[in-house]
């Protein structure tokens, strides 16, 4: 869709200071077109959620964000462990983050489900040992 | 629009200073003068505080207009009782108002002590959206209408406590005197260009009959020149400690006598913690208390003396207030309006929104990524914009050419 917008960052690995640094710049500029605090609410919580995750589970990656006048599409790519089983992801409170990184207070296991909770469509392709990609979708 | 601070243009040389500092990127240098934009303006006085010339001054009310009145009532803020180390007793500093010129005085820790009691009571009662946020700090609360839109429900739906003390002093005023309301005028000393400005545009949405506001400083340099010995006391000064400590960072929120509170000084500070706050963080917070000058309302633009050393002198007077025995408040006895925002906070859309369409907001954020990705993102300032991403935007709007980028100027020579 060429009148779309399309923005992209890395996300550093391991950089729990500069964590957020993608969804925040995304927030700001869907605040600079004018669209609802509510959608605003949900990009900024669900992306921040997988940006966390690549920083703490993929040495980092990469956020293609694409903003259209009637959606969102941010696609987060990784080239990391990739998930074993997304199902057992996907549950609240599940967690394979070191006790390193819970003490940071990440890793208690909402990641995915609030990516659920906070997007209109996610679709989660991931392989061992290759990588993952997380793709939401968001109504404007 | 009121201008809440002037710029002297003989003076101004054009350096950047005041243009980078500047929170909500409302400064612009064109032709070698900073230029303020108002709508953006949001009062903090960051300017005034960073600016080596002098350039820049607060815009308040002259002295001279308390001579319009017969019967004149001064509402000095807290921060007034700092400036002064060298006197031991607030009736001293309450009193000295009246060698000056004025009739009568009434402090704003009076309206602080009234504010305290309603916040306190409305937060046990659950009728505070959690967490509040306090509304004392008129920049931060025009911050988050700007650039915080997420955070308006949680504002706290009062009038500052210097407005509290103006309407309670004026009443007073009528009693005492029998005059009628139009005869007394009733004057602020604030340390504060926003609260000024406040005033002026009626951002409080609630008519508290304020003739006025005079600073701090002016005011407080005309009572240094008076002998404290000849000071006549005939007003006592009546507000509990915790009234005059709202001059100092922190004061507020020992107020509400809740555990989970903070307070926030410092415009950067304020900024960093709204952002953190908007994302959902710290949602266990009961009360946020917001100061935007670095210290509270001590280290407010209009203040004379140093704010750190000030808020030494007001730590020591409330230890006096708390030994003695007028430790004593005046009553929230009014109705629910008489201490309220007449309608809601409404957000304003000057910093954010590139357009009200949505279309139009979209074809100039394509103008401004166009923009953005021809520019070397060194933020030097030059162009007369902030930075790159500023100058971007200026570009999208159609106010600034990319020529005036000094890189981009040097590559076609």
């Amino acid at each position: 869709m060429s009148e779309c917008l399309k923005f992209s960052y890395l996300v550093e690995g391991e950089n729990f200071d500069g964590a957020g640094a993608a969804s925040e710049d995304t927030k700001a500029r869907l605040k600079r077109l004018g669209v609802s605090k509510e959608v605003i609410r949900k990009v900024a919580i669900s992306m921040y959620e997988a940006e966390i995750n690549m920083v703490i589970h993929a040495n980092g990656g990469k956020a293609d964000v694409m903003i259209c006048p009637d959606k969102i599409k941010v696609v987060m790519k990784d080239t990391g462990k990739g998930i074993e089983n997304i199902e057992q992801a996907m549950q609240e409170g599940f967690s394979t983050a070191s006790e390193q990184i819970r003490s940071l207070g990440f890793g208690a296991g909402m990641g995915l489900p609030n990516m659920k909770k906070y997007s209109d469509s996610l679709d989660i392709q991931s392989q061992v040992g290759v990588g993952t990609v997380v793709t939401m979708e968001y109504n404007i | 629009m009121f201008k809440s601070v002037l710029i002297d243009k003989t003076i101004c040389n054009g350096c950047i200073n005041c243009m980078k500092r500047c929170p909500t990127k409302a400064i612009r240098v064109v032709d070698g003068k900073a230029e303020i934009n108002v709508a953006r303006c949001i009062n903090c006085g960051e300017c005034v505080r960073v600016c080596q010339k002098k350039a820049i001054h607060p815009n308040f009310d002259s002295f001279e207009n308390i001579n319009k009145f017969k019967y004149k009532v001064a509402v000095p803020s807290a921060a007034f009782f700092g400036q002064f180390g060298n006197v031991q007793d607030l009736d001293t500093t309450l009193n000295s108002l009246r060698n000056v010129g004025f009739d009568d005085v009434f402090g704003v820790a009076r309206g602080s002590d009234v504010l305290t009691a309603l916040t306190r009571q409305a937060l046990s009662q659950g009728k505070l959206q959690k967490t509040c946020i306090s509304s004392s700090c008129p920049v931060c609360v025009e911050l988050i209408l700007m650039c915080f839109h997420g955070l308006k429900e949680n504002l706290a739906p009062y009038i500052p406590a210097s407005h509290i003390a103006a309407k309670m002093a004026r009443e007073e005023a009528i009693k005492k005197t029998g005059l009628k309301s139009e005869e007394i005028g009733v004057f602020l000393i604030s340390p504060c260009p926003a609260h000024v400005a406040a005033v002026k545009e009626n951002f409080y949405q609630n008519d508290s009959g304020i003739d006025g506001v005079l600073s701090v400083r002016e005011v407080g340099i005309k009572v240094m020149n008076l002998r404290f010995d000849e000071v006549d006391i005939k007003a006592n000064y009546k507000a509990s400690s915790l009234g005059l400590s709202c001059a100092i960072s922190g004061g507020e929120v020992e107020g509400t006598g809740l555990d989970r509170v903070v307070d926030v000084d410092g415009m950067e500070n304020v900024v960093k913690f709204l952002k953190e706050l908007e994302d959902g963080k710290h949602p266990e917070l009961e009360f946020v208390e917001l100061n935007a000058c670095p210290g509270g309302c001590v280290g407010g633009v209009m203040n004379v003396e140093n704010g750190y050393f000030a808020k030494s002198t007001i730590t020591r007077l409330c230890r006096e207030v708390m030994k003695g025995s007028r430790n004593v408040t005046d009553f929230a006895d009014k109705t629910y309006d008489y201490y309220t925002i007449a309608d809601k906070w409404k957000v304003n859309n000057a910093y954010y929104k590139l357009d009200e369409d949505f279309a139009q907001a979209f074809v100039k954020m394509r103008k401004m990524e166009d923009a953005r990705q021809q520019l070397p993102g060194r933020d030097c300032g030059m162009c007369g914009a902030p930075s790159c991403k500023d100058f971007a935007e200026d570009i999208a709007q159609g106010k600034a050419n990319i020529q005036q980028c000094i890189f981009i100027n040097s590559d076609d020579n």
